[in-house]
């Protein structure tokens, strides 16, 4: 049997061959010579505990952060950032990998992540950036993993519990390293791009700047005695703090020189940011460098939750309200991203939405695999797109698990502690200091199965993964996690 | 009656190298988490057993091929072109030259233009070679189709089967750009998608290179039929 190409098509065959070869041909041709595409920088600062509330650019009327406000000119502002998770832990390993909590499977502080939990850092350095991490927190530091990736990494405590023997100087040695790393990459002669995680941790309690900034905006008053109180009482100590609050015996000007500490560590740190944003501008990286603002979660300080089901203030771990949820968000892009102007961002977004972004400004695959989306295109016509209306959270702190979902009007956390379910339900816009859990079922059903819907799709990737005994007595010995 | 015994039966053949090619797969499968005999068996590494099997494989195609040739008397040339090439396939198996050649590409602003339009990191450099040759391998691969075209035409089960192995290996090259843009995403199942992908594209081209031998070796034994009979 003869099977043969009718009237000698193996010519045409033999003619798209060569047509398809030299289409390829030129084609790569053009993309190898055409100008090499620039890597922007990427500067990521994460602010432990900052709330936006108190930064100018957010509406702030004190002076605490004219370097970022400087800063925001150059940058996209998102009004309505979320964070997935309370903790530092979770929430930082969530900005550096895109995953939620139960993905990376660092969901309580002492945890980390798993060693196949691919990382920003991981990704960039394969893409040839030269890459480096400063932290300031122990439970950030080698052994959460997050140090993956990260050619150079170092830790620079904070001496925060240690109000009467700490240096100022140790306030300021993370700045320091971060400043010096830049300054030596400047001078280098080979610059590949860099990434740079710099965690700064001076904006989380105790609050107790050294001078100035510890008298810049209120006159402190020395330790002494208080009605009711056991022992001699000191306002820039967090546990006194919470301790005479929480018994109703915190006179108010305390909360006004509280206020005042928190601000004035805000100002200790927008000065050392103004002094690194200008070491990029003088050595002219500043408009190649993508600088992110962020923080790991909020903070409650003096706010009162009648609802009961958070705990009080001053804190942030396991407590839902938006004081500890919202996040400040600044994205300055390079120049070269061709954004015609930077704007405020009102739609809500989420951290897990991070690392999309970046990876889309900096011209790298975005997987579906991440769960969060690009703001790319958010940035570039916001009256076009829109992000997600529900922005999620998850973690285990203390070993309680806490899963919400928040929307413009709704908030529903669902605790659960030891085979115990409780749920809270908050009307934000008509009633934000009711639990509406008992009054609202049609709502209550509609979020649970959200919920339901968002876990099987979004969990248990990973199981957790815990770190030794001896960093664990460490994080328990600053207060960080419990016995 | 002699004379015919001393030439393999192309079944045989095939189903020895069949046979050889699924134990490369079952070796790597075994032994993909073993510290000390997996890189001996894995398919995705370079100078180990699959490597050297792969290119001996290729030395049987163009072995074949030339044995084609003198089997053949007229219009033959192509069979000498056929065992040229794949006797270049079985040398770069072993001395990994695309790898060299490539990474030499990829040095420079040439190599930081095509990571960038393809999603790629530099860790994937080597798997890029399927993109930047994709001209010189679709003119292998449509020259090869229309030679096998031209001399097995007139038979249309070896003439399917010697297509068979082509797409085999096109689609093993398309696999080689697949694992670079799977290592190059961000996702936690990278590494898994990497080795599947991997797996699947070293089997395929292993398989290949048996039917083309089986091919050869058939087309041969038809021809030495066909002039036995010949008066």
């Amino acid at each position: 049997m003869t099977l043969a190409f009718k009237n000698n098509n193996w010519k045409w065959v033999s003619l798209a061959g060569i047509i398809l070869a030299s289409f390829i041909a030129i084609k790569l041709s053009f993309i190898i010579t055409s100008k090499t595409p620039k890597r922007p920088n990427l500067l990521l600062i994460t602010l432990d505990t900052l709330r936006p509330d108190h930064l100018n650019s957010y509406g702030y009327e004190r002076l605490t952060s004219p370097a970022i406000t400087k800063l925001v000119e150059d940058s996209f502002i998102m009004d309505k950032a979320f964070t997935v998770a309370t903790n530092s832990g979770p929430s930082h390993a969530t900005l550096l990998t895109g995953l939620y909590p139960a993905q990376h499977g660092l969901q309580n502080n002492g945890q980390k992540i798993k060693a196949t939990t691919p990382t920003l850092a991981e990704m960039l350095r394969q893409a040839g950036y030269n890459t480096a991490g400063f932290v300031g927190y122990f439970a950030l530091a080698e052994e959460s993993g997050l140090n993956k990736g990260f050619e150079e990494f170092e830790i620079n405590p904070i001496a925060s519990h240690d109000h009467d023997h700490k240096e100022p100087k140790d306030d300021l040695q993370g700045f320091e390293a971060v400043a010096d790393w830049l300054k030596s990459w400047a001078e280098s002669a080979e610059k590949p791009p860099f990434f740079i995680w710099m965690h700064v941790q001076n904006i989380h309690e105790s609050y107790d700047p050294p001078a100035p900034y510890n008298s810049m905006f209120e006159k402190i008053s020395a330790p002494q005695t208080l009605a009711g109180f056991e022992g001699e009482f000191d306002v820039r100590c967090i546990n006194d703090l919470a301790k005479a609050w929480r018994a109703g015996i915190l006179p108010p000007h305390f909360k006004d020189e509280m206020l005042a500490l928190y601000d004035g560590e805000i100002r200790l740190v927008d000065d050392q940011l103004e002094k690194i944003f200008n070491g990029l501008k003088s050595s002219g990286n500043y408009d190649d460098t993508i600088i992110v603002l962020v923080s790991d979660h909020g903070e409650v300080l003096f706010e009162n939750y009648e609802n009961k089901f958070y705990k009080q203030g001053p804190g942030h771990t396991g407590r839902y309200s938006d004081a500890s949820l919202r996040v400040p968000l600044i994205l300055k892009p390079a120049i070269f991203h061709g954004f015609k102007k930077t704007s405020r961002i009102s739609q809500m977004v989420s951290t897990v939405d991070l690392v999309p972004t970046l990876l889309d400004l900096i011209g790298l695959p975005v997987t579906k695999n991440l769960p969060g989306a690009s703001l790319v295109p958010v940035m570039r016509l916001p009256a076009k797109h829109s992000t997600p209306k529900n922005i999620f959270f998850h973690e285990k702190p203390y070993g309680v698990e806490y899963t919400g979902v928040r929307s413009e009007q709704w908030k529903f956390v669902h605790k659960l502690e030891k085979g115990r379910e409780s749920f809270l339900l908050i009307d934000l816009v008509g009633d934000p200091k009711e639990n509406h859990f008992n009054d609202s079922p049609s709502q209550v059903k509609a979020f649970k199965s959200l919920l339901e819907t968002w876990k099987k799709k979004n969990q248990s990737i990973h199981e957790e993964q815990r770190i030794t005994e001896e960093m664990r007595q460490a994080l328990i010995e600053g207060g960080y996690i419990r016995k | 009656m002699r004379g015919e015994q001393i030439y393999p039966s192309p079944n045989r053949v095939l189903i020895t190298l069949f046979l050889l090619d699924a134990g490369m797969g079952i070796l790597h499968l075994v032994f993909i988490g073993d510290p000390q005999w997996g890189p001996l068996f894995n398919l995705a590494h370079e100078e180990n057993l699959p490597t050297w099997y792969s290119s001996f494989q290729f030395l049987l195609v163009s072995g074949s091929a030339g044995y084609c040739y003198l089997i053949e008397k007229k219009n033959n040339l192509g069979w000498l072109v056929v065992a040229a090439c794949m006797l270049g396939l079985a040398i770069d198996e072993t001395l990994q030259i695309h790898e060299t050649l490539i990474d030499q590409i990829m040095l420079g602003d040439a190599g930081e233009n095509l990571r960038h339009y393809f999603g790629a990191t530099q860790d994937t450099d080597s798997l890029l070679w399927t993109v930047v040759f994709a001209p010189l391998i679709i003119l292998a691969g449509t020259g090869l189709a229309v030679f096998y075209y031209s001399r097995l035409r007139n038979n249309r089960l070896l003439f399917q089967l010697s297509w068979l192995p082509l797409c085999l290996l096109a689609l093993s090259a398309g696999l080689e750009y697949l694992e670079a843009k799977t290592l190059s995403s961000f996702a936690h199942d990278s590494m898994s998608r990497y080795e599947l992908f991997t797996f699947i594209e070293e089997m395929a081209e292993l398989i290949a290179a048996s039917l083309l031998v089986w091919v050869h070796c058939q087309y041969a034994t038809l021809k030495r039929v066909v002039k036995k009979a010949t008066p």
